[in-house]
């Protein structure tokens, strides 16, 4: 049997579903690196040109740990465009070339080229190719497509429905998993997928959230057609896909009277996030923003202690709106609002949010 | 009398702060943790709470924060484990009613915090790069060898200031050399280091936040002439230095286990003076090999018994709590194997 590898990083968190099923209907047999761990971090950072962000040197990780686990080719698409009039990354684009020009001693990269910026009709080609890999006739490939896009569609519906994209796919595998309790915050998360979905990367943000009491709404659990409208009307077009996802996101999250904050996290030495970083800001007016950047350097503690206040601070400004006689109009709500009262009197009640 | 602890383990210096039940303070410590969080925590204790006043006071709340709030509350049995921002929002709100801005620079961390009638409205904290704060500043005063006080005073009495690179602390310290060697005043130099420290902090930290008065300055860089000088030079008004600047963030979590005990009035977890003092703590840590990912598990131990674990990514050993190393468990930290080789005691 064929064995395919899917290196489990980048566009993996998009587009797993549909590539897993593709291959399998061909009667190949996937083979994913599995989430990220250190040792995958470490073989990236040294295999991996200094420049790129620290999620493109973990692929470099990710593509040697399928190595080690001998799969026959690594399916490692080179993808240009996932939508008319869009882009990927530069980097995203260039990885296969950069994977080979950096690794020796790995199996045959499969890279075929994937750019729908002209409509979908140029996959068929694609889609033959691989057919022909794993030995079946063109014909078997509009079967095989069909369940693949079928499958996709399943694990955008999870994805609606609140699953992170973890657990929608370990719903599609047939493992039964439990939505958290919702919570009593709502944290829209804003972010390249494979940084806030990689719980390496993001040093654990959905479970670290969750655990706070927080209802984790992905960018993914957004209307799509929402998030294209809002995307739409900025003054420019953004034409990275994943940075108009990201602005659209946000302005849909600011304009949704549930959601109570906006976490935007990036990898430091991203390009696109260094310009989209300003952009995501200006979209959150009403809607407190907190902004994280994370590098191999970073530490949970830091990441928990800004998580922390950023949520001690959404519980008190709700309570704020809700109990006026918290924060009463232009008084503190901590000392004396009677400067002549003494200490000892003070009403202190307000600061009982804090707790 | 009741009384509530607040303890801010920080990187650099260990805070505490007692406070009555009308919230007045009533003793307070500031010292350095050079190192060993445990014995500054001690330490601390022992010169805030003598004898006289641990007989008579009752501790009704423990507050922690700082870094190392996870080591401190199992020292001391904590009530309430809150983050820097809020115990800082918290202090400040309480020293100087009507607060807008709070700048708040420690000993590795810096951080901005925006309130609004006294409710934290935003905040930001720096991130990867610790220039400019504390450390960074001792480490240039051991360089010149002036006691760190020396230095802000001296900076703050110059008449004028000579620029300096401030984006990098390893770029400020090559341009102080620099300036010195062509033979500038230090005092001026000094004060244009505190005014890059100002400069990077209102440009990385502070980056895009509306700075509006009136500012409260605290952490212990506020004892630093010097850069509350750059400071109100930069942003054109005055900064108020609180009276407790140096414990703040004590003060702030003591307020809030204040603040705790007087909407829940529950005993407090806190384990006493002679658990604290008398009890041997050791801090241990070993890699776990259940994954490739390696992780340096901390643990506290108290005269052999495991109080707590931390560190770990999935969390295995952390909610193990009091109970960590037993037979049962595939992987014995403390055991044979090669985790005992690396075993590291502190």
């Amino acid at each position: 049997m064929l064995r395919i590898g899917l290196p489990q990083c980048l566009l993996w968190y998009d587009y797993y579903p549909l590539w897993k099923t593709f291959w399998q209907e061909l009667g190949a047999v996937p083979v994913c690196s599995g989430p990220t761990d250190r040792a995958m971090l470490e073989s990236g950072l040294e295999a991996a040109l200094d420049e790129l962000c620290l999620p493109m040197k973990l692929a470099h990780g990710h593509v040697q740990r399928l190595a080690q686990l001998k799969v026959d080719h690594i399916f490692l698409p080179r993808l240009v465009s996932v939508e008319p009039r869009c882009f990927t990354c530069p980097n995203i684009m260039g990885l296969p070339d950069m994977i080979r020009s950096r690794m020796r001693h790995i199996p045959p990269l499969l890279s075929p080229r994937i750019d729908l910026r002209r409509g979908a009709a140029h996959l068929e080609p694609v889609l033959k190719e691989m057919a022909a890999l794993a030995g079946r006739r063109p014909s078997a490939v509009p079967k095989a497509w069909a369940a693949a896009l079928s499958e996709q569609g399943s694990f955008s519906r999870l994805l609606r429905e609140g699953y992170s994209p973890a657990e929608a796919i370990a719903v599609g595998e047939g493992k039964a998993v439990a939505l958290p309790p919702p919570g009593d915050l709502t944290v829209g998360l804003v972010g390249h997928g494979y940084v806030v979905y990689d719980a390496w990367l993001s040093l654990n943000l959905i479970s670290a959230l969750r655990g706070l009491g927080c209802r984790v709404v992905g960018m993914e659990a957004l209307s799509r057609t929402a998030v294209e409208a809002q995307a739409a009307g900025l003054p420019r077009r953004v034409f990275w896909s994943s940075g108009k996802k990201m602005t659209g996101a946000a302005l849909v999250m600011e304009s949704d009277p549930d959601i109570d904050g906006v976490v935007f996290m990036s990898s430091m030495g991203c390009g696109p996030d260094s310009i989209l970083l300003n952009t995501v800001a200006k979209s959150l007016k009403a809607t407190p923003g907190l902004f994280l950047s994370v590098d191999e350097h970073s530490a949970e503690t830091a990441v928990m202690t800004r998580l922390e206040a950023f949520c001690d601070m959404l519980r008190r400004k709700r309570r704020a709106e809700h109990e006026p006689d918290v924060s009463p109009h232009g008084q503190p709500a901590y000392g004396g609002a009677d400067p002549d009262e003494g200490a000892a009197a003070r009403p202190y009640r307000a600061a009982a949010d804090y707790g | 009398m009741k009384v509530f602890l607040g303890v801010d383990l920080g990187s650099v210096s260990c805070n505490l702060a007692l406070i009555d039940a009308d919230a007045r303070l009533i003793a307070r410590q500031y010292l350095r943790t050079a190192g060993e969080p445990v014995t500054a925590v001690k330490t601390g204790l022992a010169r805030l709470l003598p004898p006289d006043l641990a007989g008579e006071a009752e501790v009704c709340g423990v507050g922690v924060t700082g870094s190392g709030r996870q080591l401190a509350a199992v020292v001391l049995g904590a009530d309430v484990v809150k983050n820097e921002i809020t115990a800082h929002g918290a202090a400040a709100v309480f020293a100087c009613p009507g607060t807008r801005t709070v700048i708040e620079i420690g000993g590795q961390d810096s951080k901005i915090i925006l309130l609004r009638d006294g409710l934290v409205r935003d905040f930001a904290m720096n991130t990867v790069c610790a220039a400019g704060t504390g450390s960074f500043i001792d480490q240039q005063a051991a360089r010149l060898g002036l006691p760190v006080e020396e230095l802000g005073r001296r900076a703050a009495a110059s008449d004028h200031s000579i620029r300096l690179a401030g984006r990098c602390g390893v770029f400020a310290e090559s341009d102080m050399i620099h300036k010195q060697q062509m033979g500038y005043p230090l005092d001026a130099i000094l004060m244009g280091l505190c005014e890059s420290l100002a400069r990077n902090y209102l440009n990385n930290v502070a980056r895009g936040k509306k700075i509006e008065g009136p500012i409260v300055f605290q952490g212990g860089v506020a004892a630093n002439a010097g850069i509350k000088k750059a400071f109100a030079g930069l942003l054109q008004q005055e900064l108020t230095v609180p009276e407790h600047y140096d414990v703040m963030g004590a003060l702030g979590t003591a307020l809030l286990s204040r603040e705790e005990y007087a909407r829940d009035p529950q005993p407090s977890r806190f384990k006493g003076m002679d658990y604290v003092q008398q009890g041997n703590f050791v801090n241990r840590s070993f890699v776990c090999s259940g994954c490739p990912n390696q992780c340096e598990v901390a643990a506290m131990q108290r005269e052999g018994q495991t109080l707590a674990c931390w560190g770990d990514r999935c969390r295995r050993w952390e909610s193990l709590g009091a109970c960590a190393p037993k037979e049962s468990h595939s992987i014995k930290p403390f055991a044979q194997g090669r985790e005992t080789g690396k075993e590291k005691t502190e």
